[in-house]
């Protein structure tokens, strides 16, 4: 190499040098690659951001030296800009978080494409860092957040005394930040709430920990409003507070929308207590009225077979009034007379005349009519004697479950109480020529009811059953009512079983809505009976298989929801 | 302390010294054997020319840098560095590098061994 060569050299050396010098103090990170992206130089604040030696980072590929994340994420090595720049033969700028070991830097990223004649293509790569801008950005745009924020917010220092308070803690409070600068914000108290709740609320932040909760405040201009506060306490480095971030709500519309909705709600509830009790005296007085139609029900079912019983006693007595004694007596009479008038010659007139010979004759008939009518008048005393005993044990029965409006329970037997609903019936029975079948278990557990309107109960589905028979036209011998007591699956029930019309399934519901009694019935149906039977905590279930197939109805009530022996 | 003298003298470690410009003037027996270049392949001619290309750039800034300022970055440290061999192969080698200003000049001077695992020829 020539000396002038070699001075020349010197020179492009001397140059080389000063911008090494120079590019290592700028604060700005400069790095070029290869085009593999590999490092073929950078400066010292490169190195220094990367945290690794100078020699380290030479040759070494710049993006596994520069992970990069944006939005959080870290980039991809195909999304890394270096590589964007390398492979797109493009510029590229835009802002990047760089995460490398310990450090964190929010980047300004210059890279630039460059095809040098000798020395290939490269990424030239300038880097600032501009975390300090972003915080105070991002401090500037809290800053502003909290200023314009809706909420009253006020920062205190450690002993409480103001150092900022936000637009909106002027609006709700009347105090400005100069009214209020370094003061305590007890000028803020009420005197609504006693120490104790001043000193739950130091305890509270004072132990580090947040305190929320309702204040009654007083303005600048001394009126009143609630507030809902939540005061955060700040930690510094060391663990200790040294700040306190108090945020308030204005909540005295809320409070008054509150107290508003609770008069209303008190109103509405009010308003429903007294239709339940309307409705509850509406069902009462249904109750009643179902219990009277139970009541009268009873009542015409004993007038119609006292009624019945009363027909022959009628009969009885107008045959008793028959002429036929008198008959006989003149009779007597007569053939006394006849016997009177042939005194002198009695003897020749009972042998030889012919008439005289039939007044023997009437005389014995009149003996065996006296006879027969004696015996007839013991017959008669008789079937009187009956038809007073039935009357009289009717008449026992119903004021045996003549019922008031009370409910009173008592322990009943199940089975004598259908053989009573049997005997009231009896009439209607014999006059259908319905034969009743029993079945009924034994010993049965006494069951604790109000009989009176089980009673109705039992008296109304043997009334349905003979009007089933009644409206089905069949051979008496086939006109049964059978009725089972059953104690089963913890349950005591009784069964009533007809071969009466039957309803056809798809009617079964029906039967059971208020007023489809059936006609000519008193109107106490099965739709009292189904509630009755659940008052008494049982259940009542009709059944059918159609129309002409008779129906059943079994009653049940469960051992737990009543008492029994 | 290594020294350039010492350097000349070295025969057991490859050996090579570089003037204040860059060009090489001096490499022993060693190093021809270890990494396959010949003296008259290399005396006389730049530093470079065992320097891969894409250290070239970092090479150039640093030997200036030191030129202007006298302060070093990577002397008198054992150094792991690619070296271009006389094939064309680049392999990893401890590079061992010290200047000595002589007669107003400095003189730069190295001992360039392979790794354990390193591919040198002998």
């Amino acid at each position: 190499m020539t000396e002038n060569r070699k001075n020349k050299l010197r020179e492009l050396r001397a140059t080389l040098g000063k911008i090494e010098v120079a590019l290592g103090t700028i604060s700005d990170a400069i790095v070029w690659t290869d085009q593999l992206g590999q490092i073929q130089w950078c400066n010292k604040p490169f190195d220094d951001l990367v945290g690794n030696p100078h020699i380290l980072n030479l040759g070494k590929s710049l993006v596994e030296r520069l992970p990069l994340h944006e939005h959080g994420t870290r980039l991809p090595d195909q999304g890394h800009p270096v590589n964007l720049i390398l492979q797109g033969k493009k510029n590229i700028e835009g802002y990047y978080e760089f995460v490398g070991g310990a450090k964190k830097a929010y980047l300004e990223f210059l890279g630039r494409y460059q095809e040098m004649p000798g020395s290939g293509e490269s990424a030239v790569v300038v880097l600032r860092d501009i975390t300090e801008e972003k915080n105070l950005e991002q401090i500037k745009l809290q800053s502003a957040a909290l200023n314009r924020a809706a909420n009253a917010i006020a920062i205190t220092d450690n002993q409480g005394a103001v150092i900022w308070v936000n637009q909106s803690f002027t609006e709700l409070t009347g105090y400005s930040l100069e009214d209020v600068y370094s003061r305590k914000l007890n000028i803020l108290k009420s005197g609504q709430h006693d120490q104790s709740f001043y000193r739950n609320l130091w305890d509270t932040i004072l132990a580090g920990e947040v305190w929320e909760g309702e204040t009654v405040n007083r303005k600048k201009d001394k009126s009143l409003y609630v507030e809902q506060q939540t005061i955060t306490p700040v930690m510094d480095g060391n663990g200790k507070i040294s700040h306190f971030i108090a945020i308030k709500q204005d909540i005295s519309q809320r409070k008054k929308t509150e107290e508003e909705l609770e008069v209303y709600r008190t109103r509405l509830e009010k308003m429903v207590a007294e239709k339940t009790r309307e409705l509850e005296a509406a069902q009462l007085e249904l109750v009643n009225r179902a219990m009277e139609a139970g009541m009268s029900q009873m009542a015409a079912i004993g007038l119609h077979n006292i009624g019945n019983a009363i027909t022959p006693l009628n009969v009885l007595t107008d045959k008793m009034k028959s002429r036929e004694l008198e008959t006989m007596s003149r009779l007597l009479h007569k053939c006394h007379d006849d016997l009177k008038g042939h005194a002198d010659d009695l003897g020749e007139y009972v042998s030889a005349g012919q008439r005289g010979r039939q007044v023997f004759d009437y005389m014995g008939e009149l003996i065996d009519s006296l006879r027969a009518y004696d015996k007839k008048q013991f017959d008669m005393f008789e079937k009187m004697e009956t038809a007073l005993a039935y009357i009289s044990q009717i008449l026992t029965l119903q004021q045996f479950y003549a019922s008031g409006s009370q409910e009173i329970k008592e322990l009943v037997d199940l089975n004598n109480m259908l053989e009573d609903a049997i005997s009231l019936q009896m009439g209607a029975l014999e006059k259908r020529q319905i034969n009743i079948k029993r079945s009924l278990a034994e010993p049965l557990p006494k069951l604790l009811i109000d009989k009176n309107r089980l009673m109705q109960v039992i008296v109304n589905l043997i009334k349905n059953s003979c009007e089933a028979i009644e409206s089905h036209q069949s051979a008496p011998q086939d006109k049964v009512i059978e009725i089972k007591t059953f104690t089963q699956n913890h349950q005591i029930g009784f069964e009533i079983v007809d071969s009466g019309i039957g309803v056809n399934p798809a009617e079964i519901d029906t039967i059971f809505k208020l007023g489809k009694s059936k006609k000519g019935s008193t109107g106490f149906g099965l739709y009292y009976c189904k509630m009755f039977v659940e008052k008494c905590n049982g259940k009542l279930i009709f059944f059918s298989r159609g129309l002409g197939k008779g129906a059943s109805v079994r009653v049940a009530f469960d051992e737990s929801g009543g008492h029994h022996e | 302390m290594l020294t350039i003298d010492a350097l000349k003298a070295e025969t057991a470690i490859p050996a090579i010294i570089v003037d204040r410009d860059g060009t090489i003037v001096h490499i022993n027996e060693v190093f021809e054997e270890t990494w396959g270049w010949r003296k008259d392949q290399l005396v006389g001619e730049s530093l470079t020319t065992i320097i891969p290309d894409n250290l070239r750039d970092a090479h150039h800034m640093g030997f200036s840098r030191f030129a202007v300022t006298g302060k070093p970055t990577i002397l008198n440290q054992a150094l792991e560095l690619i070296i271009l061999k006389a094939d064309g192969q680049k392999t990893p080698a401890e590079h061992y590098i010290v200047a000595e200003e002589i007669d107003g000049n400095w003189v730069f001077g190295a001992t360039i061994k392979p790794l354990d695992d390193s591919g040198a020829d002998s």
